[in-house]
């Protein structure tokens, strides 16, 4: 396997799966999605020179490219051996937990879903507002909005009120 | 806000009958009292004329705070700046809490019903007669000993005069050297508070008070909760 690929893939496997998530539709599934998105920066690693950075949103705009585009025909075949087994890492494998992160997110439309991976991945809701053109309070707003449809879908029931 | 709004008896009727009294004016009172820490300040409202805030605290608190909840529907700013508290600041509210008030339920501890702080003073009056009665055997006693003693208690209170001054020389010197850590000419500013940047970054002010107010807690408390469980489900779901 090339230099550093492991290191990278695997700390980014929360971000890959998100972004599959976030966008994966009825025309790209989402572990489809995570083989995009890893042979995609394969493929850019390779012509990268000297030592690479790389951010969450690079992940999540190949993500949001190959979902969009429905007709174009991905070549997802992995080059080598290794590859195809960290990438096979990154897949879903549990059904269990796959069918409930589709019931949390049932529904939302992908600022919603953005909205809900901001407050996991405990991002500033300054840098969400940023992306929305919107100010802070209106992140907030969406933020604890976006709990709320998810509360009151699935938690409600199981939610102790913590009254003092 | 006006302290005769309402009385007790028509606050507890409202609460007793889940709000079937329909007293437009408890609505009004009850929304003043989940504005207390964002728009009010418990000292607008409380005491009322005939009764304390421990006096609501009492009642059905499950009604109150399902009527609270309807209040922030229709007013989604302040369940935004809780929401906001609770997912970004929530330590530095924790921290600035009063000790008093730290668990939600020493909150109805601490403020006290109207017929209990009545109780108390009449026997706060009680031991302060009786503090009174001794104190006046004692000063008695004394008159009767200086008689006895009037010569040895002027050297004594010369004495006292000169302890007096030394001590306040002792303050002035410390006082000054306090004012040199002071750098001259530059002008401190002070870290901005809790309060400032949820102004700054909410457009909302809020005031000490939102620790006393018991339904924005138990809000905060309640996005608490919620906020962490998703984390750890989704956290859960997308890293294993």
């Amino acid at each position: 396997m090339c230099e550093g690929c492991e290191e990278i893939i695997n700390e980014k496997k929360p971000v890959i799966r998100q972004a599959a998530f976030k966008y994966k539709n009825d025309f790209v599934g989402a572990n489809e999605l995570i083989s995009i998105i890893n042979v995609k920066f394969f493929s850019w690693k390779r012509k990268q020179e000297g030592p690479i950075q790389v951010n969450n949103s690079f992940f999540h705009k190949i993500a949001h490219n190959a979902a969009i585009d429905e007709i174009k025909e991905y070549e997802v075949s992995i080059d080598s051996p290794d590859h195809k087994s960290l990438v096979e890492k990154i897949h879903f494998h549990d059904p269990s937990s796959f069918v409930l992160a589709q019931r949390i997110m049932k529904d939302c439309s992908p600022e919603e879903k953005d909205a809900l991976m901001s407050i996991v991945n405990r991002e500033d809701p300054e840098e969400f507002a940023n992306r929305y053109n919107i100010n802070y309070a209106n992140a907030v707003q969406k933020r604890r909005r976006i709990v709320k449809k998810i509360k009151d879908r699935l938690f409600s029931k199981n939610l102790e009120r913590s009254h003092g | 806000m006006d302290k005769n709004l309402i009385t007790l008896y028509e606050l507890q009727l409202y609460v007793k009958s889940w709000g079937n009294s329909n007293n437009d004016r408890v609505k009004i009172f009850l929304e003043n009292v989940f504005q207390m820490g964002i728009s009010s300040r418990y000292d607008d409202i409380f005491p009322m004329t005939e009764f304390e805030y421990g006096d609501l605290l009492i009642l059905d608190q499950e009604f109150i705070y399902d009527e609270y909840i309807k209040f922030l529907e229709k007013n989604e700013i302040f369940d935004d700046v809780l929401f906001y508290i609770a997912e970004n600041e929530y330590q530095n509210f924790y921290e600035q809490i009063k000790y008093a008030f730290k668990p939600l339920e020493d909150i109805t501890k601490h403020f006290k019903t109207r017929k209990k702080l009545i109780e108390e003073e009449i026997e706060r009056k009680r031991q302060e007669e009786i503090e009174q009665k001794k104190r006046e055997e004692l000063m008695k006693k004394l008159r009767e000993e200086i008689q006895n003693e009037s010569e040895n208690e002027e050297y004594k209170s010369t004495s006292f005069k000169r302890e007096i001054n030394a001590s306040e020389s002792i303050e002035m010197s410390q006082m000054i050297d306090l004012n040199s850590f002071f750098p001259s000419g530059d002008i401190y500013t002070p870290p901005e508070t809790f309060e400032e940047k949820l102004q700054r970054q909410m457009g909302v002010n809020i005031n000490k008070d939102l620790q006393a107010n018991i339904y924005a807690r138990i809000r905060i408390e309640e996005h608490l909760k919620e906020i962490n469980k998703l984390k750890s489900t989704l956290t859960n779901i997308f890293s294993n």
